[in-house]
């Protein structure tokens, strides 16, 4: 006992020592109670011995699968493991195609294995949920046991922030979750989003655009665009509602303003600086300060954080979306160079986009590669953002984006640079959609 | 002197006149395949004096299902580039070829994420106009995540997400007939992550093993426009 309490205190000291005090971060001991590490939580997990330097990759996502590819590639002597909770990966990208009939995008082109992930890059897939990270001994806890690491990298991805729209009440964030889901985690809600489409009778589909930061800026407006194009070729008496908590549609607005006043007229009502503050289940309405709005049947995409997982490790950065507290051009938890965050959990105001994640993803595994060699560090790397948004699914027609970033040290910011936006949709950018995509796949799966 | 060591010493000094690149170089960045001949579709010896300046042209090379750029290119060609693979190895590029050496072939398969010339689409290519993400003239592109690479430098990238170069296809020009021939790949091929990416589609259209095949005797050059049935202009 004696053992526990000092090692939590010195591991509280030293993280506060290393940010400076009034740093609320926590302590970096497990939070885990001493009956939960006495049952299966805290025995080893039954996994191989590590051959090399271990490095652990929690998330299996656009950011984990490219770094754990990565760093295989960089230096084949790294044990890499890739813990994923789910049990398939199915793509956010392009799903918006697949739920609104886009004979271009079946759930195979979605659809991919960790299995094929790992076997090809050589690398352990390891289905489990990470519930802890003890980083004084450099332990990740999940519910099937642990593994040590020698170097950890976080790339967990998103939470969904019911409480910022108004809707805290469990029972309401769980009906939210399941009657309406937002569709920007995949798996059941994109399915479901599908099966809402096929079945919709007509009436109000509601959308929302979040404020902030929000996972995949164009997605709300494709999503509006494509569920409008499907009303228009099965003939449903329906009409899309989105609600944007933004003033101005927040990427390619000409694009997709086009769409809607050229294609969409009788089908989208956008209505711009809604912030929603309240969701009424039994009446159907969602209403801002000054409006309330009927639906009959809705993807309610409230806003994002950083997922919950930061937040359990203390790891959460202040004045942020709930995202983790990383030097912004290293990636390395601040205080902690065994630790990395990367993906749509870090705080760098970075579009939150599976090219973005792969791109970077691509420089973070540069950047462990040469930590765990004992190297130095790494001159920063911009991540690149190249996003297709479909406006219209048969024919299928697309406007894209291509940007970087840079750093502005006199206003301590990044900002888009090189930006190239091609709005003036067509179907040679539509193709390339769907190239762009099978591109990825290969990346993060081949 | 016996038949034996007589043979040798005959094949030795065809080889060498054959490849007087090789012998003369040495040059360990330039990986030597089968030397084939560029023909026109129907197996004539294609002609550098043929090649339409600036047009797009297709033959697969070093194995019969990676798609190669045969390039006549109008503006001027580097004659030796110094480049370096994703690996950080340096390797020479030896400019063009041909009697204005403004003959280059390169790997039509984008060094980013293998994006490529089939018979359904082109989504590499050349154009002699600036393009969209190109932002200048004469350059290779890739439509699919906006690669851009200079044809007169060795397929150096411009900009863009590659981290290598397009490999360039060693070529030798003949004068006494104006042939060409595909001799060996330079700097670092994408080949073996294509063949796992794309070995379904491959096999379909090449055969269950012929699409790892090596090219022997001649490769038939088609223009680019005849080849895909989609060309991607970005």
């Amino acid at each position: 006992m004696n053992d526990s309490v000092s090692r939590r205190s010195f591991l509280k000291t030293s993280a506060t020592t290393a940010v400076g005090a009034g740093a609320a971060l926590g302590a970096s001991g497990p939070a885990l109670a001493a009956p939960m590490l006495a049952g299966d939580m805290g025995k080893p997990a039954e996994l191989p011995k590590a051959k090399g330097q271990r490095v652990i990759v929690v998330g299996g996502g656009w950011s984990g699968l490219t770094i754990a590819k990565y760093l295989k590639r960089r230096n084949a002597a790294l044990d890499v493991v890739l813990i994923e909770r789910k049990w398939v990966f199915m793509s956010c990208p392009m799903a918006n195609l697949w739920m609104t009939g886009s004979d271009a995008v079946n759930l195979e082109f979605l659809t991919h294995s960790y299995l094929d992930a790992a076997k090809n890059n050589d690398y352990l897939f390891f289905n489990a949920t990470v519930v802890d990270v003890d980083r004084g001994k450099r332990r990740v806890y999940t519910e099937q046991g642990y593994l040590d690491y020698d170097f950890l990298v976080l790339s967990p991805g998103i939470d969904y922030n019911y409480a910022a729209i108004g809707v805290k009440d469990p029972g309401d964030v769980a009906h939210l979750k399941t009657y309406w889901p937002a569709g920007f985690q995949p798996g059941s809600e994109h399915v479901s989003l599908k099966g809402k489409l096929e079945d919709f009778d007509g009436g109000t589909f509601l959308l929302t655009v979040p404020a902030g930061n929000y996972r995949c800026l164009p997605a709300p407006y494709e999503r509006a665009c494509l569920i409008a194009d499907y009303f228009k070729r099965e003939k449903i008496k329906g009409k899309v509602l989105l609600l944007d908590a933004n003033p101005n549609i927040t990427i390619k607005a000409q694009g997709f303003q086009a769409a809607f006043d050229e294609l969409y007229k009788d089908y989208i009502q956008r209505v711009e600086s809604v912030e929603i503050n309240k969701v009424d289940i039994g009446k159907k309405q969602v209403s801002s300060e000054f409006e309330t709005f009927d639906f009959d049947d809705a993807a309610i995409y409230p806003r994002v954080r950083g997922a919950k997982l930061l937040e359990t490790l203390g790891i959460v950065k202040p004045n942020s979306q709930m995202e983790a507290n990383i030097d912004p051009f290293h990636y390395n938890v601040i205080g902690d160079d065994r630790v990395f965050v990367a993906g749509d959990s870090r705080p760098m105001p970075y579009s939150k986009s599976g090219n973005t994640s792969n791109s970077e993803g691509h420089f973070v595994a540069k950047v462990v590669a040469a930590r765990a060699a004992g190297k130095g560090t790494l001159p920063w790397e911009s991540p690149h953002t190249i996003c297709y948004s479909a406006v219209s699914g048969d024919p299928l027609e697309a406007i894209s984006v291509d940007a970087y970033y840079a750093y502005n040290s006199a206003g301590k910011s990044f900002a888009f640079d090189k930006v190239k936006l091609d709005e003036q949709r067509d179907r040679q950018k539509g193709q390339r959609d769907l190239e762009w995509a099978k591109g990825l796949y290969r990346d993060l799966f081949t | 002197m016996k038949r034996r060591s007589f043979v040798a010493v005959c094949t030795t000094a065809t080889a060498l006149a054959a490849h007087p690149r090789a012998f003369a170089a040495a040059d360990a960045t330039i990986v030597p395949h089968e030397r084939v001949r560029l023909t026109d579709p129907q197996g004539v010896p294609l002609k550098s004096a043929a090649l339409v300046p600036d047009l797009n042209y297709v033959f697969h090379y070093p194995f019969k299902s990676t798609p190669c750029l045969l390039l006549n290119l109008s503006v001027a060609v580097e004659a030796s580039v110094q480049l370096a693979t994703e690996k950080g190895d340096a390797y020479t590029w030896p400019g063009g070829v041909g009697p204005g050496r403004s003959v280059v072939a390169y790997s039509a398969i984008c060094a980013h994420l293998l994006s490529h010339i089939d018979k359904q689409n082109a989504f590499i290519s050349y154009l002699a106009n600036a393009g969209d993400i190109a932002g200048k003239p004469n350059m290779i592109s890739c439509c699919a995540h906006g690669a851009v690479y200079n044809p007169a430098r060795g397929a150096a990238v411009v900009t863009g997400p590659p981290p290598q170069p397009l490999a360039a296809i060693a070529l030798d020009h003949d004068p006494a007939d104006d042939a060409l021939y595909a001799t060996g790949v330079i700097g670092s091929d994408r080949f073996h992550d294509f063949f796992k990416s794309f070995k379904r589609e491959l096999r379909k259209e090449f055969g269950r093993t012929g699409y790892k095949e090596q090219v022997r005797d001649h490769a038939p050059v088609t223009p680019l426009s005849e080849y895909s049935q989609e060309i991607f202009k970005c």
